[in-house]
């Protein structure tokens, strides 16, 4: 069972640099550099897709992928980019995959967000497990690309330059794409706000 | 009045996080292998035999065996073209002789 505990500030302030060795050393073929790898990245990665696609249980599977993928792409990885942005890009795509396969193979989930229920009483009288469905709910409304940079933004922490490389957009277009799935959740939230 | 991020940015913070499997490297690691074996299913008899070769016992066996298919098989042939037959073999097949008086009835004298 999968455990759901509250959102730190910023859940990956990784600095690459100490992590060259161990990437050379993965990219080498050293299983063990590998594993220390993914001890230390599968917390964001896996949070960063279930973000996307607001189910935990799909987001572990596709998170277990994200590191399949980073094993067998490893020799493709530039040092000259930061490890965490290229990760990034490739939990993107392995999510983006997961949601078009959703598409071609509708289901209903048992444990999917639900859809956000009307307001009906005043914010206390919610509890946070109620707040959270809620916010997922709104975030998952949202189309991919603004979700995809509000998620690295709000809750991953990454700046607009970041977002953008793994985005593979301009930072204007971020900048643009955030502005946009902010005022979508401050109008969805809006009982929350005030 | 708080800026609009002020109040958003702590409410979206309430969308919890949540805790990878105990698990998971293991589950990937297991995925890893799964993969390397469909791959090598997946690789064609082309890729097999370039990766068989580059055996150097391996590469003599097929040296060795391919040379004598094809020693065999060019003695085979060569063995057939220069075989002749000289008429004194023939002889029992002359006339007066019962299996020329056959030979000659069955093909009707045109040997």
């Amino acid at each position: 069972m999968t455990t759901v505990r509250p959102a730190p500030t910023i859940l990956i302030p990784v600095d690459d640099q100490p992590e060259v060795t161990l990437i050379e050393q993965a990219r080498a073929g050293d299983e063990v550099a590998f594993e220390e790898l993914m001890r230390h990245y599968k917390r964001p990665v896996l949070n960063f897709v279930y973000r996307l696609l607001g189910n935990a249980a799909d987001a572990d599977d596709v998170a277990q992928e994200v590191f399949v993928r980073v094993y067998q792409n490893l020799r493709d990885y530039s040092p000259r980019k930061r490890f965490s942005t290229w990760l990034f890009a490739l939990a993107r795509n392995a999510a983006i995959d997961r949601l078009r396969w959703r598409e071609r193979h509708p289901t209903t989930p048992l444990d999917s967000v639900p859809d956000p229920p009307m307001p009906t009483g005043v914010a206390e009288e919610v509890n946070a497990h109620e707040i959270g469905a809620q916010i997922a709910a709104a975030v998952g409304s949202l189309p991919e690309d603004q979700r995809t940079a509000l998620v690295l933004a709000e809750y991953q922490g990454l700046s607009y330059a970041e977002i953008a490389e793994i985005m593979r957009c301009s930072e204007k277009s971020v900048e643009s794409r955030l502005y946009r799935a902010k005022q979508t959740l401050r109008e969805k939230l809006r009982h929350f706000l005030n | 009045m708080k800026e609009p991020d002020e109040q958003l940015r702590p409410l979206l913070k309430q969308w919890g996080e949540i805790e990878p499997k105990a698990n998971f490297e293991s589950n990937v690691l297991r995925r890893i292998r799964l993969a390397q074996a469909e791959q090598m299913e997946r690789v064609g008899l082309p890729q097999l035999l370039r990766h068989w070769l580059w055996q150097p016992a391996m590469a003599v066996a097929v040296v060795m065996v391919a040379s004598a298919i094809i020693g065999s098989s060019v003695g085979i042939l060569s063995a057939r073209g220069t075989a002749t037959v000289t008429p004194s073999e023939l002889q029992f097949l002359g006339s007066g002789t019962l299996a020329g008086a056959y030979v000659k009835a069955s093909t009707g004298g045109e040997r």
